[in-house]
């Protein structure tokens, strides 16, 4: 239950096209998350699903069913909303029970359920209080409530955790996971944090302007980006992103650079390239494809700390483990025998070697 | 204490002293009026139209008051009153809520220019529109009764219900709307769910502020009305007579006039000052 494909989807308001051509699958139990930018219709996506907009063109199915004309109650789903949308003149059982309520469910069976999913929660104590009573967290876990009380096959998460603090952000996403594992319906969840999406998703929907730039697991995101925006978007600190040139016997030059790195062979001619900063080394000692940098920034992080090396006229940001010694100004050398190298084909902007 | 510390702190305590003064003086200049109203609506008037008044507490009664309770040509214009500002505050609240919440929630063209049409109407002084007002009110057979006074009290109460309104549906998250949606709500089951026990105060707000317009116009009421459909102001006026001045009726009238106006803001105060939408998203 909760299989969900949308083809050809397309939104405009008015003139402004915000979904272009979109076509996604989504199986039945599968937690997929819409990540991109904000602007990119990663939220307005979620509304064509929810029916809380309209599609402009294309369909959407649940289930072989196409609900793109059923309005939002008929289409078996729940939503998780970034401010919460609690309803203020009601308990936080009133809120939790309303959908069930609005569905003529039986008054026995709706106290069972509210019960159930508030101890779930840790919300049974605060049952009789109203939404302003509540810190953030509670208020989030009421509306996680209130849509796990109704068994939805499909839930709808927009930016759920944006509006906690880090610490209860972390727990709270933890808490997702766990439930959407006990749960095991289909989940779509947008957000711009990429580590959200990283952590929680089975498959990520990179979205760029309403176009969807690369769908596939975590792994396949990060280790096989698709192209330089998803390379750049996913992955923290962000990939460094290179011109480069390419020569018959499969070196990447970095342009201004003397630093080279050898790369599949058959390609060639002017290319971009990427480095994961977490791939990368940085030792006071040379080793071969080497090349002399010096540190011009030191960011420690705890458990690694990240460096900025100045290599020529670009910076290279590298992640190290543990806690650094070293200092701005500091020599070394810095070798990519570790790195996966991403090619990507240069788009017409990027200014090349000259 | 420094010196520095102690001349801030006197200065301190004259700022208090003048602001105190000035609230004082501001309350007489407000509240002596209706002070002198009601001690005229409880004496004889031989004893306060000398140069010396004898206000003297063991003289009060309330017999002007029995009086006009009792006289059928002052319940009429009370009841008229009442029935027109009663009217008047729903029709404008009802009307008007439905117009702002419209006009807050969708886009559509000539939005703006609808509110600033209502707000420009308000610009036009009464004067200038009464006599049109009469004349139409008089060919369409209007005149002089409750329910044309009503219509136009809503036309001109309506508009400024719709702008407090407005401003207040806009502050209500769309999210809220959109998980009632989710939740089972047809559109006019959010209005209805949602929207109208979390507006509320503002909608009891809006009905007090129609009311007390309607309760206590005097200067259209003066000119559409004259016998059977006379308002409260209209009759209080009438005290007034071309040769004799009723001064303990007037200001017994006054007095019965001002009571509604008073309890209402004395019992709704907090409801209107409580916001409800505390707490509603994030905060």
């Amino acid at each position: 239950m909760g299989d969900i494909e949308l083809r050809n989807v397309s939104k405009r308001f008015g003139k402004l096209e915000v979904i272009r051509d979109l076509s996604l699958q989504v199986a039945s139990g599968e937690f997929v998350t819409l990540l991109g930018p904000s602007g990119c219709g990663k939220t307005t996506t979620l509304n064509l699903i929810a029916g809380l907009e309209d599609v402009s063109s294309g369909t959407i199915t649940v289930d072989g069913r196409r609900v793109e004309d059923l309005p939002p109650d008929r289409r078996d789903l729940a939503f998780v909303f970034q401010d919460y949308a609690l309803y203020p003149h009601m308990t936080v059982f009133g809120n939790m029970a309303f959908g069930l309520r609005m569905r003529h469910t039986a008054k026995a069976e709706i106290d069972v359920r509210v019960r159930a999913a508030a101890v779930r929660l840790g919300l049974e104590d605060v049952l009789d209080r109203r939404p302003r009573e509540l810190s953030g967290g509670q208020r989030q876990r009421v509306a996680l409530g209130r849509s796990i009380v109704r068994r939805p096959s499909v839930f709808l998460y927009d930016e759920p955790l944006s509006n906690l603090d880090a610490l209860m952000r972390d727990q709270t996403r933890s808490e997702l996971k766990r439930l959407h594992i006990e749960l095991g319906a289909t989940s779509i969840y947008v957000t711009h944090d990429q580590e959200e999406a990283m952590t929680l998703s089975d498959r990520i929907a990179v979205l760029r302007g309403g176009h969807l730039e690369q769908y596939g697991s975590p792994r396949d995101i990060y280790g096989r980006p698709a192209n330089e925006f998803v390379a750049g978007f996913v992955g923290k600190p962000r990939m460094n992103l290179y011109d480069v040139e390419v020569g018959p016997n499969g070196r990447a030059v970095v342009c201004g650079t003397v630093w080279s790195i050898p790369v599949s062979v058959g390609l060639s001619g002017r290319m971009r390239l990427g480095l994961r900063p977490e791939e990368l080394g940085f030792s006071s000692e040379e080793s071969s494809g080497s090349v002399q940098g010096t540190v011009r920034l030191v960011e420690p992080g705890g458990g690694t700390t990240d460096i900025t090396v100045a290599v020529g006229p670009i910076d290279v940001m590298v992640r190290l483990p543990g806690f650094s010694n070293l200092g701005i100004g500091a020599q070394g050398w810095l070798d990519a025998r570790r790195a996966y190298p991403h090619l990507f084909e240069r788009d017409g902007a990027s200014a090349g070697c000259e | 204490m420094s010196r520095a510390r102690r001349g801030r702190s006197r200065r301190h305590v004259f700022s208090t002293i003048a602001h105190r003064l000035a609230v004082v003086a501001v309350l007489c200049y407000l509240v002596f009026p209706v002070f002198w109203m009601l001690v005229t609506s409880l004496l004889p008037a031989s004893d306060l139209l000398r140069l010396d008044p004898d206000v003297a507490f063991s003289k009060m009664n309330l017999s002007t008051y029995g009086q006009l309770l009792t006289d059928p040509s002052f319940l009429l214009p009370l009841r008229n009153s009442a029935l027109v500002a009663s009217v008047t505050a729903l029709s404008s609240v009802i009307l008007g809520s439905l117009a702002a919440y419209g006009i807050a929630r969708f886009r559509f063209p000539g939005r703006r220019a609808v509110m600033i049409m209502m707000l420009g109407g308000q610009m036009v002084p009464a004067v200038v529109l009464v006599i049109p007002l009469f004349l139409i009110l008089r060919d369409v057979g209007l005149l002089d009764t409750v329910e044309g006074l009503m219509v136009t009290y809503v036309g001109f109460i309506m508009p400024i219900v719709v702008w407090m309104l407005v401003g207040f549906f806009e502050g209500v998250p769309v999210s809220l709307e959109r998980a009632a949606r989710i939740d089972g709500c047809s559109r006019i089951g959010v209005l209805v769910r949602v929207i109208a026990p979390i507006s509320g105060t503002a909608l009891v707000a809006a009905v007090i502020f129609a009311f007390i317009s309607a309760w206590s116009d005097l200067f259209i009421a003066l000119v559409l009305t004259a016998g059977n459909s006379i308002t409260l102001p209209v009759e209080v006026a009438n005290f007034e007579g071309l040769f004799v001045m009723q001064y303990r009726s007037a200001a017994a009238a006054g007095i019965i006039t001002l009571v509604p106006v008073l309890l209402l803001a004395a019992v709704f105060q907090k409801w209107i000052v409580a916001g409800l939408t505390e707490g509603v998203v994030k905060g």
